[in-house]
């Protein structure tokens, strides 16, 4: 699941809390690894020191697929960003495991974003060697 | 305990709003209130209760220090961005009504374009509330205001099927408003729909035209009991009603993992309580000043708002009925993108002018005018009557 950096500088590094942990080092090994509660299996996201769904404290992890749809997006153009080239389109995917998760787009035109497309997670690393995950617009089959 | 028409806005008063102030902002800050003691015929040694923003940056004691306050009773503020300004007015409604402080004197001052602005990615990383999603979403290159509620605002046309053209009907109007208040930005300035789509885009599907006007400035009002009030020089501005709104699903313009991501879901929590408050409904509403952070997402406030069904502001908009004339003119100040932007509080000063009959864009028989917060995030509204 591996690809080259998409992108040639590095925005901050993210700010890690402990319920994030599990999140940015599973991207740190190439992996999508959600939060899930032990007691009522919901994967929620972001992660919470609580299960949102049902109050137990009783938490986990899992690793997702990577996989979902387009739900919405964005095309930045103005102002700069921290990191990463404009335009910069970011997204927002509803993904089959049962979570929403946000993303940059990467290695696809943003002309071709259209909500309901297929979508898939990959990862890179920046510049400076930060790992990052990205999404790619899946070709059709 | 229902604070209906027990407290009122008695005083306004506000700098211009500018791109360079070249002055402190604590300086803004007592200019303003300055101004809204004179203007209510009260002064500093009367005032014994404040309230302001989280994110204001003039500080209790030395704005208390500068107007010689004798006896500071109360002093609160409400967090949230610009999801604060109905909280401000509730938070000093509700220290009249009871009896912790006689008048109390809101305000908003900041010099949001010369000194910072909260546009720019690394200003946001530090004032967006919640740091650990502010990082992750940075991380991805999610870092302005404008991109955090384009998301929202693109499903919304997705569901909806409102349009570019919509949205520049909504910038029209209001920047025509501004085009007609010497005090606003754009003063002098309307728009077309060629100029709307030709803007740049910012963040899509926001362009320039659809964006706040950052500023340099300062805003206060006074509020007291509406007993007081009667006594004072101007026409009370009751407040018939002020609601704060959010729920487990509602973060500030990333309200992302909820069924319905537009701007409206926490804007209807705020419309039935307010109107229940008030005992009004959408249709005893003259006119309204509507958080216009980006002015698309002016279309789904309005459906939370309750003057039209989901989905159909596009058609509410169409035919002048949110200009001067119209069935419910909107942001006849021009609002924060034709105007001047100012965290939603110098909407309150527009609300308070309408009610008195002293706005440059009078609305006819203004006796309930509806000022909000900003949508999609945790929100407030109030209501002002006469």
């Amino acid at each position: 699941m591996s690809a080259a950096a998409p992108l040639a500088d590095a925005p901050p590094p993210p700010l890690i809390e402990p319920e994030y942990a599990a999140f940015y080092n599973g991207i740190e090994q190439g992996r999508l690894v959600i939060q899930h509660c032990d007691a009522c299996c919901n994967l929620q996201h972001p992660p919470a020191p609580v299960c949102t769904h049902c109050d137990s404290l009783d938490l986990g992890t899992r690793a997702c697929s990577g996989r979902g749809t387009l739900y919405s997006y964005t095309v930045h153009h103005y102002p700069p960003l921290l990191g990463f080239p404009t335009p910069h389109a970011i997204i927002l995917a509803d993904m089959d495991d049962g979570f929403r998760l946000v993303g940059a787009l990467a290695h696809g035109r943003i002309d071709d974003l259209q909500i309901g497309a297929p979508i898939v997670v990959r990862f890179g690393r920046h510049a400076d060697g930060q790992a990052t995950m990205y999404f790619e617009l899946e070709s059709p089959a | 305990m229902n604070l209906r028409d027990k407290a009122a806005i008695v005083g306004v008063g506000a700098t211009e709003l500018s791109p360079n102030s070249g002055r402190s902002e604590l300086r803004l800050c007592l200019e303003a209130i300055r101004a809204a003691l004179d203007d209510a015929g009260l002064t500093s040694r009367d005032v014994d209760g404040f309230v302001t923003f989280a994110q204001d940056d003039n500080v209790e004691n030395e704005v208390a220090r500068c107007l010689r306050i004798p006896d500071l009773k109360y002093f609160g503020r409400v967090g949230m961005g610009g999801g604060a300004v109905g909280g401000v007015i509730l938070q000093a409604a509700m220290a009249v009504a009871t009896g912790q402080a006689k008048v109390v004197v809101c305000w908003r001052a900041m010099n949001e374009r010369s000194k910072y602005r909260f546009s720019d990615p690394a200003v946001l990383m530090r004032t967006m509330p919640g740091a650990a999603s502010t990082s992750m979403y940075a991380w991805q290159g999610l870092q302005t205001a404008a991109s955090y509620a384009a998301i929202g605002m693109r499903r919304y046309m997705h569901e909806t099927g409102a349009s570019y053209e919509d949205f520049g009907r909504m910038a029209i109007a209001i920047h025509g408003h501004a085009a007609t208040n010497p005090e606003a930005r754009f003063f002098g300035k309307p728009i077309t729909m060629e100029d709307y789509l030709a803007s740049r885009m910012v963040s899509d599907p926001f362009r320039k035209l659809d964006c706040c006007q950052e500023s340099d400035g300062g805003v206060a009002f006074i509020v007291t009991s509406a007993a007081l009030a009667r006594d004072l020089r101007n026409r009370p501005a009751l407040i018939r009603g002020a609601v704060q709104a959010s729920n487990a699903a509602t973060s500030p313009l990333s309200s992302y993992y909820r069924r319905d991501i537009s701007p409206r879901e926490e804007v209807k929590l705020a419309a039935a309580r307010l109107y229940t408050a008030a005992g009004l409904g959408p249709s005893d509403i003259q006119t309204a000043i509507l958080y216009d952070h980006f002015s698309p997402c002016l279309l789904p406030a309005l459906e939370g708002y309750g003057f039209c069904a989901d989905g159909e502001a596009k058609e509410f908009i169409r035919d002048d009925n949110i200009s001067l004339g119209g069935r419910l003119p909107v942001n006849t100040n021009g609002g924060q993108t034709g105007a001047g932007y100012m965290h939603g509080m110098n909407g309150v000063i527009e609300a308070v002018r309408q009610i008195r009959g002293t706005a440059a864009n009078q609305v006819a028989g203004a006796e309930n005018v509806l000022v909000t917060a900003v949508n999609g995030a945790p929100t407030s509204a109030a209501l002002i009557s006469r």
